[in-house]
């Protein structure tokens, strides 16, 4: 065990695999079955609840995915990993529980994954990215030129070599996860008719004129991301800081952005007056079938909206007037006529909600995340190359290469040509450290990735899932284990890809059309 | 099978059809890996192994250490793969099909008042009581084949992007299909006969379009809209069918397109994919298009039928992925008028429906020597098994085969299908109990799909 056990996880894994083989818990129990074992509390209300969940989760179908490299797509759940067993899943239409070795197994989707727990789950103050390809977010505990201390929510504190470390990001207010979803259809306003949208398997499919609004209570430096595909034709209206989350509607206020098939344009709506056309722009050839990944950092404080597709920085809209009382009045107006509009209707600003419009059917979106955002820019650490020293960004966009010795008590202790600088950390906002060597472009054999449900990356080599407990080896912390029900996402293989599904050959509705 | 109904001599050749289908199943084993869909849409790819009442579906998979066992009621269907195509040399071989939808093939052996023996080729000779025979459709002797495939891209001519044509792309050959995701065309010269018939399997993603080039001389694509400036080439027909309409244009060089015809074609906006036939007749002045079997429009061109080559050409249009396999060109009859419609109750007279459209109606006494011998109004009249284009018996005492609960339908390669009560099925034999014949031994090879829990 290396020094991964955290205060969140209170236990270490208490029963033998075998035994944990032998009764799993279904996925849709995770919480439930975790639950019982970690509070190890007597009581019998909370026996009785318990067969409550357990029946009542019994009467649900099991929703969790898991996709072979082959193309074959099992629902059900994951009752164990185990380096010499492979993966156990209990399918709906198997009494046992079925066995696949993972050498061909390609993803595992849990259809929930809970939340970090509120303690733990205040505002990270650092992103860290390992050479590796990790990403964890959590508070920097300290730096030198052997090691790197961090404290993380979901494992404690760890400590990784410093040669593995690829960047560390500093967030001036923290970040903050508004939503990350889909997981069903709750919480949005969808329309116009019950069926306009379907969910499944965390994929909401939309028909022709399909509605999807929600207010999120966005504050004014947003970060959007969602993942997009579509059959054939595609016309999309994406709505940021709408006031109109009930349906859609051009007069309203906020920003659209209206994706076609390789373009898109950005408007400002304006209430009644009408929309304010921002710009269009071109983005890579559209696939049919193919997910997008969509991702938009608005920052209304300066007034910028940058658009990213498959991450490939694609444009950037001003808006001057975005914070301003009255974003909808037209600046060319007439000042007799501005001064009557203005006297004619309350003072308006853009909503605080995101919105969903398509126009042709067989849209499908997923992944959809907004976050908080600190307005700095979210820089690429591959984009910067030839580094002979670190390279470190600070808030006033100044940058400096040297060497980055230590962080010791708030301070960054780096060693220019010019002399030694000790610089209080909340002017540094990256740090890019040069790389000992290339970034391994293959992942080893056997390792499995785990996406957290706050979107935390961490490779394991030698994985056990008993149900409770997700643990293994990483590359750079040892021996980790952690909460299973906070992961989303487990990927086999990682260097392969699945063979793409050949086209329809069945006939039956259930045919799916997507890659999930 | 019913015993009584099975001399031994028919046994032994049953056998031998058997075994000759284990040893072509065999070889086709390792290559044609199966998959299995459940009813909640999951898909598992791998191999079947058996099914029985007590264990249920054993599958295995390459990654699984041991089989896998799954509960029927769970199940949608297995898709067994590409499976030999059955052999229809004989001029007795038929196609009969059961009171219950069912189809059954090969050659007629005997037809009475009580029942007719088929000798299969995938069970040998089946006796069927004549009540449970709703139609019998001689298969005329196989028609010349001009084109099998697609086996690669040997033989197809690529089509060179066209001016102003975006995201120009191409056929590409893969799993035995041809498989393009933007423009792009392919083309070869098949020697069309004047009589042909063409028939295809589609599958689509989303919406599509796809142009088919009948009877040119052009491999590559011609742009309709300005066909002067193309390289010389002699009038063809251009079959254009999308997700939801179809037509037929004639082009010619110098002189405006013009349009035969077309229909709206709602059922493939409900689909995926669709078996498409295309049947041309050069002396009835004809293009008939048949998607899954049904007439979806004919087109009679009045000026005579004006396309002058004998190659083919296939034009995706650009709207997302398209797959076309199981390409069979043949010379066609122009026989077109197969019956399937649903049975009417209380006919009282058997229908001959002749090649020359001509019917005769009246009673089914035998068949024998080759001739079906009827008694009509007029007297008895036999009438040689190749006049028959198809013999519709009459209904009054046919016996409904309502499904029984837990019956399973298997699709045999080809064509046809069989509803049967499992008693086992393993890799040497499907032990199925009929209905409509009693118990029978069938080799698994003969089936290409399993369907579980049927629709009527």
């Amino acid at each position: 065990m290396g020094r991964g056990d955290g205060p969140s996880i209170p236990a270490p894994v208490n029963q033998p695999a075998a035994s944990n083989l032998a009764q799993p818990a279904p996925a849709s129990l995770r919480a439930a079955a975790h639950g019982r074992q970690t509070s190890a509390g007597n009581c019998l209300w909370l026996g009785a609840l318990l067969l409550v969940l357990t029946l009542s989760a019994h009467a649900q179908p099991a929703v969790d995915v898991f996709q072979l490299l082959d193309g074959s797509t099992l629902h059900g759940s994951l009752t164990a990993i185990a380096p010499q067993k492979g993966i156990r899943w209990q399918h709906p239409a198997s009494a046992a529980p079925l066995e696949f070795l993972p050498r061909n197994a390609h993803q595992i989707r849990f259809a929930q994954a809970a939340p970090p727990p509120p303690p733990a789950s205040a505002h990270p103050s650092c992103r860290f990215r390992f050479t590796n390809g990790d990403e964890l977010t959590g508070h920097l505990l300290g730096l030198d030129a052997g090691h790197i201390e961090l404290e993380t929510w979901f494992a404690g504190k760890l400590r990784a070599p410093r040669t593995e470390v690829q960047s560390v990001a500093f967030l001036a207010r923290g970040i903050a996860t508004l939503y990350n979803g889909p997981d069903g259809l709750e919480g949005w306003n969808a329309g116009p008719t019950p069926t306009s949208w379907q969910f499944r398997d965390g994929v909401l499919s939309g028909g022709a004129n399909a509605f999807l609004g929600r207010d999120f209570k966005l504050p004014p430096q947003t970060r959007v991301e969602f993942e997009v595909a579509a059959a054939n034709a595609f016309n999309l209206y994406f709505s940021l800081y709408t006031d109109a989350v009930n349906r859609f509607n051009f007069a309203s206020s906020g920003y659209q952005f209206n994706f076609g098939l390789g373009y898109v344009n950005a408007m400002r709506g304006q209430g009644n007056f009408g929309m304010q056309h921002l710009g269009q722009a071109q983005f890579p050839g559209f696939v049919p079938g193919k997910k997008m990944h969509i991702e938009i950092r608005a920052d209304l404080n300066v007034g910028t909206l940058n658009l990213f597709v498959d991450g490939k920085h694609i444009q950037q809209w001003n808006d001057p007037n975005a914070l301003k009382n009255q974003p909808g009045l037209d600046p060319d107006l007439p000042s007799k006529v501005a001064e009557a509009v203005k006297a004619g209707r309350p003072a308006t600003v853009p909503g605080t909600g995101v919105s969903f419009f398509s126009l042709n059917n067989g849209v499908q979106i997923s992944g959809i995340k907004l976050s908080t955002w600190d307005g700095r820019p979210i820089e690429d650490d591959f984009s910067v190359t030839n580094l002979t020293g670190h390279l470190v960004r600070f808030a006033n966009q100044d940058r400096a290469e040297g060497q980055a010795e230590g962080i010791q008590d708030g301070k960054l202790t780096l060693n220019l040509p010019a002399g030694r600088l000790q610089i209080p950390l909340t002017r540094v906002t990256h740090i890019v450290f040069a790389p000992l060597r290339p970034p391994a472009t293959n992942p080893p054999p056997g390792e499995l990735h785990a996406r957290l449900s706050s979107g935390e990356t961490i490779a394991l080599r030698e994985a056990r899932w008993d149900g409770r407990q997700l643990a293994g080896a990483s590359p750079h912390f040892g021996a980790l284990q952690f909460d299973s029900r906070w992961v989303r996402h487990l990927r086999f293989n990682p260097g392969r890809e699945p063979a793409t599904p050949d086209l329809p050959f069945f006939g039956t509705e259930a045919q799916q059309l997507f890659e999930r | 099978m019913t015993p009584a109904f099975q001399p031994s001599c028919q046994r032994l050749r049953g056998r031998a059809c058997l075994a000759l289908l284990l040893v072509l199943g065999a070889l086709n084993t390792l290559a044609a890996p199966h998959a299995l869909l459940f009813r909640n849409g999951d898909l598992l790819t791998g191999q079947l192994e058996s099914i029985t009442p007590t264990n249920g579906l054993r599958w295995r998979h390459a990654d699984a250490p041991a089989a896998m066992q799954f509960t029927p009621g769970a199940l949608a269907e297995v898709h067994l793969g590409a499976q030999p195509a059955p052999p229809a040399g004989s001029p007795n071989f038929c196609f009969v099909r059961l009171t219950n939808g069912d189809e059954l093939s090969g050659n007629l052996t005997s037809l009475n008042a009580r029942e007719l023996v088929l000798d299969t080729w995938f069970a040998g000779p089946l006796t069927l009581p004549r009540a449970r025979v709703a139609a019998l459709r001689p298969a005329g002797g196989a028609p010349r084949a001009i084109f099998a495939g697609p086996d690669g891209m040997d033989g197809w001519t690529h089509g060179k992007g066209l001016p102003g044509v975006a995201n120009a792309g191409e056929w590409h050959f893969l799993n035995g299909a041809f498989v393009a995701a933007q423009s792009a065309s392919i083309a070869r010269d098949v020697k069309l006969p004047p009589e042909s018939s063409m028939e295809f399997d589609l599958a689509w993603r989303g919406t599509f379009a796809l142009a088919i080039a009948l009877y040119t001389d052009s491999l590559q694509p011609v742009r309709l809209a300005d066909t002067a400036k193309e390289p010389p080439f002699c009038p063809f027909y251009s079959l254009q069918v999308n997700s939801y309409s179809t037509q037929v244009l004639l082009v010619r060089q110098n002189e405006p397109i013009r349009q035969i015809g077309m229909a709206i074609i709602p059922t493939l906006q409900q689909t995926n994919q669709a078996r498409i036939a295309i049947k041309s007749s050069r002396e009835q002045k004809s293009l008939t298009l048949l998607i899954n079997g049904v007439v979806a429009k004919q087109w009679v061109d009045p000026e005579g039928f004006a396309a002058r080559g004998t190659g083919i050409r296939f034009v995706h249009q650009g709207q997302g992925p398209l797959r076309l396999a199981n390409l069979r060109i043949t010379e066609w009859d122009g026989r077109l008028d197969e019956h399937v419609a649903p049975l009417v109750a209380n006919v009282k007279d058997d229908v001959a429906r002749l090649v020359n459209r001509d019917s005769v109606v009246g009673q089914v006494i035998e068949w024998k020597d080759g001739k079906f011998r009827l008694a009509t109004a007029s007297g008895p009249i036999e009438v040689p098994i190749e006049r028959i284009a198809q013999l519709d018996l009459a209904t009054d005492r046919s016996q409904p085969a309502p499904l029984q609960p837990g019956e399973i339908r298997a699709f045999f390669a080809g064509r046809g299908s069989l509803t049967f009560a499992l008693e086992s099925w393993t890799e040497k034999a499907v032990r199925v109990n009929s209905t409509s014949f009693g118990k029978a031994e069938i080799a698994p090879r003969a089936f290409s799909r399993i369907v579980f829990q049927p629709q009527p």
